[in-house]
């Protein structure tokens, strides 16, 4: 039997079959729109659960970042130490923590904030099977003959390299009641890590003063159990 | 579900070795594209549609009515975003420093599974060839699914072999002679069997499917 009514139907559905298939084939990991370089920024966040958040109420921030084992000063350099400093203090400051400036034995902080940044590059190679032989067009370059070739003997293969550069801001929140003297050790009770890409305009980018800004908020933002007072914003924007 | 799945199948599947076989034979072949929403656990890790969907199959009769079936296909789902992700180091049997640290990781995520499913089956046809003929079917075979993560720079990947089943109904609509169109709706469901991102979870998810069916008899 012959339904002349479904032909377009059966048409339709033999190019909804192959729409399938072009979509389908076209990716196993499709990817939406390009991405820019604050798109590989994340944010991670550890603290230790037994830890007893509610009754630490002060706090100490040194004056200075450290710069741990930076790769290219160029591009991690101090011009983002005060920003970093005070996001770090505003965000403290918004959870309702209270700053000593000058603690002492007798005036001792609840909790010590450590501040660090630092670098790594990463090198990547992609090789390529390649016979380090070809002819040359007889008699060029001058005097030499058909069947000379190049070889390396310093690098086998071809291949194509890039590197990249990672920045990491560490925000480390020490308690010091819980120092182990015979190891002498200081137990990180929680850690805030920064972690996104070093392009080369970090110097002049004005991007980048907002991606660490965002970051430092963001860290505090998706760490509740720092609140003290819960009728208070976090960040305080 | 489960066991009455197993019971309907052993069912169906009881029928069709003993009716009688068809003087000629006939097959049938299925030519789909896929719309696939996924559900439970996968919907928590991928929640987004998915229009990149595919399957083909053949459904060979043993009688007018009842076909033996084996379908493959392939299902992609994605989704861009930068929802929260929350961890628990102790549940993580990567670590080999025993902790009961927590945390939290955001960024700009990817998410993606592909799923493959291969699957065995039997089904049954109401009414007569070259009139409207909807159907039922129950199969269980194997699906390969690929799960991946992209955040930050990091990419993470698990990748394994599941058993699972399937059940569909549809119906097929006669064109012309020995073409038809395919509408149906289709449940799979692969169970966990092994490291999955985001905790263990099964790959469940609801198709609806649109395609071309042609039969041959022999």
């Amino acid at each position: 039997m012959r339904n002349r009514s479904l032909i377009l139907p059966a048409r339709l559905g033999v190019a909804a079959m192959m729409l399938g298939m072009t979509l389908t084939l076209s990716a196993c990991y499709p990817h939406t729109s390009s991405l820019d370089t604050e798109d590989f920024d994340t944010v991670i966040t550890l603290f230790d659960p037994n830890a007893n958040f509610g009754a630490k109420l002060t706090y100490a921030l040194p004056d200075s970042v450290i710069h741990l084992a930076v790769v290219n000063p160029l591009t991690m350099n101090r011009q983002f130490d005060d920003l970093i400093l005070s996001e770090v203090e505003a965000n403290m400051n918004a959870l309702g923590f209270t700053r000593i400036a000058e603690p002492d034995d007798d005036n001792p902080a609840d909790v010590y904030i450590l501040v660090a940044v630092t670098s790594s590059e990463w090198e990547v190679y992609r090789e390529y099977p390649w016979n380090p032989y070809w002819g040359w067009y007889p008699y060029w370059p001058c005097c030499y003959g058909g069947g000379w070739g190049i070889y390396y003997p310093w690098y086998p293969t071809s291949g194509v390299a890039y590197t990249y550069t990672t920045g990491s801001v560490l925000v480390d929140m020490i308690d010091p009641v819980r120092a182990v003297l015979l190891d002498e050790q200081l137990p990180s009770i929680w850690l805030g890590v920064i972690n996104g890409l070093l392009d080369g305009s970090l110097q002049v980018n004005p991007l980048a003063a907002n991606r660490i800004s965002q970051g430092i908020d963001q860290m505090f933002n998706q760490s509740p159990y720092l609140q003290k007072d819960l009728s208070i914003n976090p960040t305080g924007r | 579900m489960k066991h009455r799945t197993i019971i309907l199948a052993a069912c169906l599947l009881s029928l069709l070795l003993t009716t009688d076989s068809l003087a000629q034979g006939k097959v049938l072949t299925t030519y789909t594209y896929n719309v696939a929403f996924p559900t439970g656990s996968t919907q928590d890790f991928v929640d987004r549609t998915s229009f990149r969907g595919l399957s083909i199959g053949g459904h060979w009769f043993r009688n007018p009515n009842l076909a033996l079936s084996f379908t493959a296909g392939w299902n992609v789902f994605d989704e861009r975003t930068d929802r929260l992700i929350n961890v628990s180091l102790s549940d993580l049997s990567d670590i080999t420093v025993e902790t009961d640290a927590e945390g939290a990781i955001s960024g700009e995520q990817f998410r993606y599974i592909n799923s493959f499913p291969f699957v065995v089956g039997v089904e049954y046809y109401f009414g007569q060839e070259d009139d409207v003929q909807p159907y039922l079917g129950l199969g269980a075979g194997v699906y390969y699914t690929i799960q991946r993560l992209d955040i930050g720079l990091v990419t993470l990947k698990e990748d394994e072999f599941r058993f699972g089943f399937s059940q569909e109904a549809g119906v097929l609509i006669p064109v012309r002679h020995g073409t038809s169109l395919v509408l149906g709706a289709r449940y799979d469901h692969a169970f966990n069997s092994g490291n999955t991102l985001g905790g263990k979870f099964d790959v469940t998810y609801l198709s609806a499917k649109i395609g071309v069916a042609y039969s041959f008899s022999y």
